[in-house]
């Protein structure tokens, strides 16, 4: 677990610490040559746009590659997961799984794929078009599209928790008083997306419980965590982005502050669509087992 | 769809590169000038690609 917080610190630390030292430089350079402010700001805009995008898109990148992948082998996986289900006949019936919850995760996924993520580069770089010339700002379209993003997720994560519920069969031990301050802690302390996060770990989470009676503690946990990796990872990298805006504000621009806690910001937005293929993909893996399992129990 | 979404973004971050450098090189007086045409290339660029998106329906 720490080689892996190292590898994700790693891989962003440099690129943020040439931009606390390009920050220090302009300080510099503004105060042996005054008149020249106005060029220093724009080339220290310049450099710091350059630098700081590239672990963004690189993620973003990231995310849509899962999505694509995962999509594919949704399309791959289902007729062969639909035949198996004829197969098994009446045992299946008893579980009161959803199958219209695979075509939902294949969708949700596909929507990931070709909606959201090509919106969320368009709000990054209207941020950035804002930032580089303030006299014709597009901040607006771009919180509201991250904003619109948002909900849509939230409302299809929800539209997620209400299939599950309803196939029956399910009940949450985590829901209880135990897990009440982790949930409440996230919830104030991951900006916009903590109260999201918690919802819809517990839906997922009531799911997988009632699978863990058929398929195992261990197997459900490695496959939440497969499932989670590129998710956190998100999460870990738009944290530095707030961090670093946090640390460079006294004596940066406030207009490369503004460009980090931005993307940041876009970041996490990322991270909450990362969740809806986790979901999808935690869905269609446990649905896989839980029918193997049944199939070769039932033999 | 997504090859107009493309083409307007790149249009945005072209006007936005071009006018920031323009009113770089410019002296302050002229530079005020500039700033009510880059806002009306703006204008017209968005509505341009308004018209281009959701044109066939007026």
């Amino acid at each position: 677990m720490i080689a892996f917080f190292q590898n994700i610190v790693g891989s962003v630390l440099n690129n943020f610490i040439i931009v606390i030292i390009a920050t220090l430089m302009a300080l510099f350079i503004d105060f042996l040559f005054p008149t020249f402010s106005k060029w220093t700001r724009m080339f220290l805009l310049f450099i710091v746009i350059t630098i700081v995008l590239q672990p963004a898109f690189e993620h973003l990148v990231l995310i849509q590659k899962i999505a694509h992948s995962i999509s594919m082998t949704f399309l791959s996986i289902y007729p062969v997961l639909t035949a198996a289900m004829i197969a098994s006949g009446g045992a299946f019936g008893m579980l009161n799984f959803q199958p219209a919850m695979l075509l939902f995760a294949n969708g949700a996924v596909f929507l990931t794929e070709r909606l959201l993520i090509p919106l969320l580069t368009a709000a990054i770089v209207l941020d950035l078009a804002s930032r580089l010339l303030p006299e014709v700002s597009f901040s607006k379209m771009s919180d509201l599209i991250r904003t619109t993003l948002l909900g849509l997720v939230s409302a299809l994560v929800t539209a997620y928790s209400i299939f599950i519920t309803t196939g029956g069969t399910m009940s949450w031990a985590m829901s209880g008083f135990a897990s009440e301050p982790i949930k409440e802690l996230v919830r104030q302390n991951v900006p916009f997306i903590g109260s999201f996060m918690t919802e819809s770990l517990g839906a997922i989470g009531k799911y997988s419980s009632g699978a863990a009676i058929f398929a195992g503690g261990w197997l459900i946990t490695s496959i939440w965590t497969i499932a989670l990796v590129p998710t956190l990872k998100t999460l870990f990298t738009a944290f530095l982005y707030r961090w670093t805006a946090a640390l460079i504000e006294p004596f940066a621009d406030e207009d490369i502050t503004g460009v980090l806690d931005d993307i940041g910001k876009t970041l996490f937005v990322l991270c909450a669509v990362s969740f809806l293929i986790a979901f999808a993909l935690i869905y269609t893996a446990l649905f896989t087992v839980i029918l193997v399992k049944l199939i070769t129990t039932m033999k | 769809m997504r090859g107009n979404d493309g083409i307007f973004l790149s249009g945005v971050v072209l006007i936005t590169i071009l006018s920031a450098t323009i009113l770089l090189v410019v002296p302050d007086d002229v530079a005020d000038e500039l700033i009510p045409i880059v806002k009306l290339a703006m204008g017209i660029w968005i509505l341009r690609s308004l018209l281009n998106f959701f044109g066939h329906s007026l």
